[in-house]
């Protein structure tokens, strides 16, 4: 058995007063150099906000998406209707601007404001004074780690138990020779 | 880096838009914000135009400290002639717009002109377009702002809008971003209106760069503890404005009946504490709220919990609010308080004169002047909450003769109305007083009497001076960063030594405009909150300009000589520093022991008045000196260098 750090940001909506404090920061502390620019658009957290209903909710950068999803789920909240789209956590997603940087394109994810020596606690949690964020550490005990495949493993996997493991080693020998003799 | 912001100049006749850099040899002169409109108002204008004609320009800004690591640098500054006063017009407001402003690549508008149709300005990452607004035109503010972001696809468009009180040229219309901030006073509104500009709306992804960063974050830590471990600020923070309601109407600071009485006798259900109760109600526990990168959020949001409006949802009410739509037209319900401040916010009108001109009409129609015929009816006591609201539609749509007559500004309607009428108003230069009585406070009076945008108290008020602190306080305060050793006072009746703390707080609060910061983050509510010396700092660490403490203090001393010089233009004389003459003829009737009584003695405020051009460097008229100019270089005016 092993011990885990997990780094845990816990956002409580209600004290949210729509500052903007943690977007600034967010900003600054990915800048070249270091806290050398603001601009929100760049920041890895996000306040969606809807004053006439009292909703801000802070939003972070979460995992890495290539395509937009099939199918869209609607938030009820305080009687409104918001697309899902609103709270997703989902980086660089094509449908929209959120979570991409406006001049490279390139995602933005929350790392934690990952640092050596890492910080007390992360910037945003640090400038948002009324407590909306928080952070966490908390060890958690891990079963010993089955060895994990990766996905190029388990796409092989997969392919073995449709086709059999002699079909697939076949075609990937025939395949490396005809893309040797290409160069 | 921060100081590469342009200025743009936009032809709404022409539909022609030109930027062009901000030269840092005007940064060291006016540094940005109302500094540098006063500037580009007094250069770009000719004298005597008509405020609502097409010669009138229109400046908006963000401050020099916009969006970058300091605290609460939030405020957009809007100029122009005032169609209400003929002098300066200048208003100021929190929100989220400047620091977008700054985002999308500018920090001055220039607008001049005006368009055929309405129209609106989109600005984004250094262009600007002109596009259709006639859709928009007869939306409320709030609607506008929304409609813009749905239209353009975008959630986080700021705009600066006008409602109809605007687009029908109420004289003392403002212009509002979000639901309630308001670049509220001197008529900006109807400048905008008068363009047929519905609104500015901005969203923008350039960097702001900061010139010392690691040092300019550690700075702004500890402003942040400087505002946070300030009562005042943690009081606002949970009350608002409202909590000075709290010190100011039991202790006979609040004018009541227009100007009859110095205490709301009836207010128990429009304190703090009772809208607060109603925010928790409606709202719920977390009903603060706040402008960009503030720890002070003072902005409460409510639903008017019944009436015809009930559910609505706004937010605030300010102190003014209380005064306004509670005080001076002595109504009693907080219903009537939150509904007037919501139906201002939506009309777009700035809701202090709009309350003042009301309770005004009060007082003249239960003194005969004006009669049931000229209020179609309307029986306009003072009390009356339902006359109250409906006067605010009137004025708003220019409906019936008096609410078209009052939708002119005091002046022009006390000229409709005639008879003894003007004797009732409580203006200086045009502009309605707040409700705040400043006849047991000399230096408050000082303020309002010669404030550069007419009667206010945002412009140069000691408000510390209640608070009776010890002297070796006061002079730590005011003798910085210029020597002071002249007379100070913690009486807040004195005279002597008052002109200095208006003065200086005058030159504080132009510097504090310049940088874009709201003033609850500088020596206004509370004596231990950061000025010039920290200024001094965070301008360097956050946009590389080095600048003293004393060289800000002449920044905002030759921004102060340039508006002075813009109303010397415009026909302002030294009577127009002066107040009406209730202030000297009728004496506080209730309050505390230190107020019941009081009056302003003419030959002493005389006297004051000296004292305070003195200090200033004007002639006995109010005229800044031919030395004053030469020593703050611009004795040479216009000299167009933008
Ligand atoms: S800093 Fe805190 S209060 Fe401000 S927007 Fe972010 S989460 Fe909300
Ligand atoms: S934890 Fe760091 S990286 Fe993540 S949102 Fe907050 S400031 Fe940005
Ligand atoms: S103190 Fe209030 S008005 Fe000033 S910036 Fe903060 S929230 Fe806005």
């Amino acid at each position: 058995m092993a011990n885990k750090t997990v780094k845990v940001i816990k956002i409580n909506a209600d004290e949210c007063n729509g500052c903007r404090a943690c977007e600034a920061i967010c900003s600054a502390f990915h800048a070249t150099p270091k806290y050398g620019t603001t601009n929100p658009a760049k920041a890895r957290i996000h306040v969606n906000w809807d004053p006439l209903r009292n909703l801000y909710v802070p939003v972070y950068g979460g995992p890495y998406v290539e395509a937009e999803c099939l199918g869209r789920d609607r938030y009820v909240i305080g009687e409104k209707e918001y697309d899902e789209c609103l709270f997703c956590r989902a980086v660089a997603c094509p449908s929209r601007d959120l979570f991409k940087d406006p001049d490279s394109g390139l995602p933005l994810r929350c790392d934690m404001c990952e640092d050596d020596p890492s910080l007390k606690e992360p910037m945003c949690v640090q400038v948002c004074l009324v407590d909306a964020l928080t952070y966490e550490e908390r060890e958690e005990e891990m079963e010993e780690e089955k060895e994990k495949l990766d996905e190029l493993e388990m796409g092989l996997e997969t392919l073995i138990d449709k086709y059999g493991f002699d079909k697939v080693a076949d075609t990937l020998a025939r395949i490396s020779i005809s893309k040797q003799a290409e160069t | 880096m921060a100081l590469n912001r342009k200025i743009a100049y936009i032809d709404l006749s022409k539909g022609k838009i030109e930027t062009r850099p901000i030269p840092l040899e005007v940064r060291k002169l006016y540094l940005g914000g109302r500094g540098l409109d006063a500037y580009l108002l007094y250069n770009h204008t000719e004298p005597n135009i008509d405020p609502l004609g097409p010669d009138n320009v229109l400046l908006v800004s963000a401050g020099i400290l916009g969006a970058t690591l300091a605290s609460a640098t939030s405020r957009t500054h809007i100029m122009a002639k005032s169609p209400l006063t003929g002098f300066l017009g200048s208003a100021n407001m929190g929100g989220f717009f400047a620091p977008e402003l700054r985002w999308a690549g500018f920090d001055h508008l220039v607008i001049k002109g005006r368009a055929e149709r309405p129209v609106y300005l989109w600005i984004h990452n250094g262009e600007i377009e002109i596009r259709d607004a006639s859709h928009l035109w007869g939306k409320s503010t709030t609607e506008t702002q929304w409609a813009i972001r749905k239209e353009l696809g975008d959630e986080d468009i700021k705009s600066a809008v006008i409602g109809v009180a605007g687009e029908n040229l109420v004289r003392f219309a403002n212009v509002m971003t979000g639901i309630k901030d308001a670049a509220g006073r001197t008529g900006m509104g109807a400048v905008m209106g008068s363009k047929n500009l519905k609104a500015i709306a901005v969203r923008g992804t350039m960097d702001i760069k900061i010139a010392h960063p690691v040092e300019a974050l550690e700075y702004n830590k500890k402003f942040i503890t400087q505002i946070t471990s300030a009562k005042v600020s943690q009081t606002q923070g949970r009350l608002g404005t409202p909590f000075i309601w709290g010190a100011t109407n039991p202790w006979g600071g609040v004018r009541t009946r227009n100007f009859q009485y110095n205490q709301h006798l009836y207010a128990d259900d429009i304190e703090a504490e009772r809208l607060d109760e109603i925010a928790t109600e409606t709202i719920g526990p977390y009903h603060m709220a706040g402008c960009f990168g503030c720890q002070v959020h003072c902005r409460a949001q409510y639903r008017i919990p019944s009436g015809p409006y009930a559910g609505v949802y706004d937010e605030g009410p300010e102190y003014t609010a209380q005064g306004a739509f509670g005080g001076e037209p002595e109504c009693r319900s907080a219903i009537t308080v939150l509904t007037g401040n919501h139906l201002s916010n939506q009309y777009g009108l700035d809701l202090l004169e709009a309350g003042s001109l009301i309770s005004w009409a009060m007082e003249l129609y239960e003194e005969g002047i004006l009669t049931s015929k000229d209020t179609d009816g309307l029986d306009l006591r003072f009390g009356n909450d339902e006359a109250l609201i409906e006067m605010i539609h009137r004025i708003a749509n220019r409906k019936g003769w008096l609410g078209d007559a009052l939708a002119e500004g005091g002046l022009r309607a006390a000229e409709k109305i005639g008879k003894d009428s003007i004797k009732y108003l409580i203006h200086v230069k045009g502009m309605s007083n707040l409700h705040s009585d400043e006849r047991a406070t000399p230096a408050l009076a000082l303020g309002i009497a010669t404030a550069s945008r007419g009667s206010d108290h945002l412009r140069s008020r000691p408000a510390i001076d209640l608070y009776h602190l010890p002297e070796e306080v006061l002079r730590k305060v005011y003798s910085n960063p210029i020597s002071y050793s002249g007379p100070l006072s913690s009486d807040h009746r004195e005279y002597l030594g008052k002109p200095w703390q208006v003065f200086w707080q005058e030159t504080c609060y132009m510097g504090v405009d310049c940088l874009g910061i709201c003033k609850y983050h500088t020596t206004f509510l509370g004596a231990t909150l950061p000025n010039f010396e920290d200024w001094s700092r965070v301008l360097y660490l956050n946009t590389g300009l080095e600048m003293s403490p004393t060289d800000i203090w002449t920044v905002a001393e030759r921004a102060c000589n340039i508006e002075r010089l813009y109303n010397i233009r415009e026909g302002l004389t030294r009577e127009h520093d002066w107040l009406v003459d209730r202030y000297f003829d009728e004496p506080c009737r209730r309050g505390a022991p230190d107020v019941i009584g009081a009056k302003i003695d003419r030959e002493k405020f005389k006297k004051m008045i000296d004292e305070y051009y003195e200090h200033h460097g004007w002639d006995e008229n109010g005229v800044p000196r031919p030395e004053t100019l030469k020593r703050l270089g611009i004795d040479k005016e216009p000299s167009h260098l933008l």
